[in-house]
């Protein structure tokens, strides 16, 4: 029977670590805005609004203040649309023509977030029609799966079109495919200006690229090194059509598959893990402004598009690392917690507290000694008192539960 | 013995077991004459994008099921034992404590189980007439822990029935709360899918806490 007390304490010093730390950020706002900075064309440096109490300044890296009409006109290519309201967008900028169409075409927004790759996904694909005559994509009347080999599931008959499916495997054993097929990366979102189609990472870790133009494979063996070991492909579609795919490497690096032969370019970034960091690209004809979110803070670098060099940087640390919540670390251990926005799995997960908890733990263990002094024996005091220490106020209420509530045991 | 032990439990749970096995029938019915309509209204291949491409759960309605019908077969099982104090005269039967204890909940667990596999059965024809192995897949990952939950709250609500004291009773019935909201944190299709080996864990302390339960009730524990 005592162990099934001892279970008792256990099971609930377990839910008190998962749902006090829960409660207790109930009401504290996690989220923290770091200000959208963007390298200006035509300053050559970074600007970005702030918000504080109501209040909207706009600012550059050095501090200095602008009227929101002044920010708009240093930030052509990211304000275009206004400027153009305003009749204030230049005609060229560094020496180049500028228009509206041409400025649409050239700049492009990427987002990547852990949760993206980090997700339960069904292995069913959608490979829309490349060369489509239509102005917007048709979905296809079929969906494909690829381990072993590609098949072309019918929908309507749950069945696997044949024919088509031989097709298609023919055309990647012709270049060289080595089945199972590791990774399958596209964009089956229909609401797309154009299909770049499928990156298919085989088991020799090739990359091939899968489209169909006409109702016919189109594959192709992209060549790009075996020792690039790719852990994420996210396929572009970007109106400037330079690029196909970003690639994100084994050791934590970004690639740009560009649509010119698909030569892959070194895109540098500050420090970034995808498992951990939210990565955010806005580029234009000038430059690419490149953002890593982690948790010490935010860093951005403007890169020449050009020549894909860095050429100015900027970060702002997380104000949280330097306005600890003492209470929270000092009070509780560790934090039992099961969802994360990393990864939209339900997986348990403890993150420990200040090791200075332990001065509360023996505190509280004093108290115990001190208050169940009558109660305690001299088989349990050294467990419980030991489980006190090591679990701190989750333990500490457990047995206070126990006791208080004069549950026999 | 062990015959009539089960026989009682039976004559107890019989109307209540039919009236599970018939919503489980009609909640069958409802689900998938609901897909059928998608399927043959906005065509099928619609109804794989939602669910492949925007991860939408079309089978939502099952997940309660489970514990709804959990609830009510242990409450069926077990209040009127409490409320007619039969079940200490039933402990105090020619057998092992623990060999009526084991009748007992395998009635209700073995009874439970088998309406869940009839379910899961009748759910994996259905799915493998309009949907692929990988959409059938994802939704057993996804529909698994809401039924081991129902062997969560089925040892749960026993264990709160039988509880002599009621202090003990608020304790296990918040510890029983905090384990079964374990198995409904997310609603996003098989996001349980690295936990769920770890998930029948949950149900084995369920079973303790109801053994413990019982014993406090037949050795009189009183507050």
């Amino acid at each position: 029977m005592k162990k099934i007390t001892y279970l008792l304490i256990f099971v609930s010093t377990l839910l008190l670590s998962w749902l006090l730390p829960w409660a207790y950020s109930l009401n504290k706002s996690k989220r923290i805005n770091y200000p959208f900075v963007i390298y200006s064309s035509i300053n050559h440096s970074f600007y970005y609004p702030l918000s504080k109490d109501s209040k909207r300044t706009y600012l550059d890296a050095k501090g200095k203040e602008y009227t929101e009409n002044e920010f708009h006109k240093s930030l052509p290519l990211f304000y275009y649309r206004q400027l153009v309201k305003d009749d204030c967008l230049p005609d060229s900028i560094n020496g180049i023509a500028v228009s509206p169409k041409l400025i649409y075409t050239t700049n492009f927004y990427f987002r990547y977030r852990p949760s993206y790759k980090y997700s339960p996904k069904i292995k069913l694909y959608t490979l829309f029609e490349s060369m489509s005559r239509k102005v917007d994509l048709e979905m296809p009347g079929d969906m494909f799966r690829f381990t072993d080999k590609i098949e072309f599931i019918n929908p309507k008959t749950n069945k696997v079109k044949v024919e088509k499916s031989n097709l298609f495997m023919n055309a990647f054993n012709k270049r060289g495919f080595v089945p199972p097929a590791k990774m399958v990366n596209g964009n089956s979102n229909l609401k797309k200006p154009y299909d770049q189609g499928y990156f298919i990472v085989d088991s020799k870790n090739q990359i091939f690229h899968l489209k169909m133009v006409n109702g016919k494979p189109f594959v192709k063996n992209t060549n790009i090194s075996t020792s690039i070991n790719p852990k994420y492909i996210s396929v572009t579609e970007f109106p400037n059509k330079k690029t196909y795919a970003f690639l994100f490497s084994e050791d934590n690096h970004l690639y740009a598959i560009s649509t010119n032969n698909y030569q892959l370019i070194k895109i540098p970034t500050p420090s970034f893990s995808p498992k951990k960091d939210e990565l955010f690209i806005f580029g234009n004809m000038f430059y690419w402004n490149v953002k890593v979110t982690s948790k010490t803070g935010m860093k951005a670098y403007a890169i020449e598009t050009k020549t894909f060099q860095k050429v100015d940087s900027i970060s702002f640390p997380n104000p949280n690392l330097t306005q600890k919540s003492y209470f929270k670390e000092l009070a509780f251990p560790f934090t039992l917690s099961f969802k994360s926005k990393n990864y939209n799995y339900i997986k348990p997960h403890i993150e420990w507290g200040n090791k200075l908890f332990l001065i509360i733990s023996f505190l509280l263990s004093g108290i115990y000694l001190l208050l169940y002094r009558k109660k305690i024996n001299r088989y349990n005091w050294i467990p419980i008192t030991l489980w006190i220490t090591l679990t701190g106020i989750y333990g500490f209420l457990s047995i206070w539960i126990i006791y208080s509530l004069k549950i026999k045991l | 013995m062990r015959k009539k032990i089960l026989y009682k439990e039976w004559i107890k749970t019989r109307w209540v077991l039919g009236i599970v096995v018939l919503s489980a029938i009609l909640l069958h019915w409802y689900v998938f004459s609901k897909i059928g309509r998608a399927l043959t209204s906005v065509g099928a291949e619609h109804i794989w994008d939602v669910i492949v491409n925007r991860n939408v759960f079309m089978f939502s309605e099952f997940l309660y099921f489970p514990i709804l019908s959990a609830i009510i077969f242990s409450l069926f099982q077990f209040i009127p034992e409490m409320l007619q104090k039969r079940l200490k005269l039933t402990l105090h039967l020619p057998l092992k404590e623990r060999t009526i204890i084991l009748w007992i909940l395998g009635y209700g667990v073995i009874s439970l189980f088998a309406i869940f596999l009839v379910q899961w059965i009748a759910f994996i024809y259905s799915m493998h007439i309009h949907f692929p192995n990988e959409i059938l897949i994802s939704s057993l990952i996804t529909l698994a822990p809401a039924y081991l939950s129902g062997f969560v709250v089925y040892f749960m609500v026993v264990a709160i029935a039988v509880e002599p004291s009621w202090k003990m009773r608020i304790v296990l019935s918040l510890i029983g709360i905090g384990m079964v909201r374990v198995f409904f944190l997310s609603n996003f299709p098989e996001s349980y899918r690295y936990l769920l080996p770890y998930l029948p864990l949950v149900a084995f302390i369920a079973i303790l806490f109801s053994v413990l339960s019982i014993f406090r009730f037949k050795t009189g524990v009183q507050n």
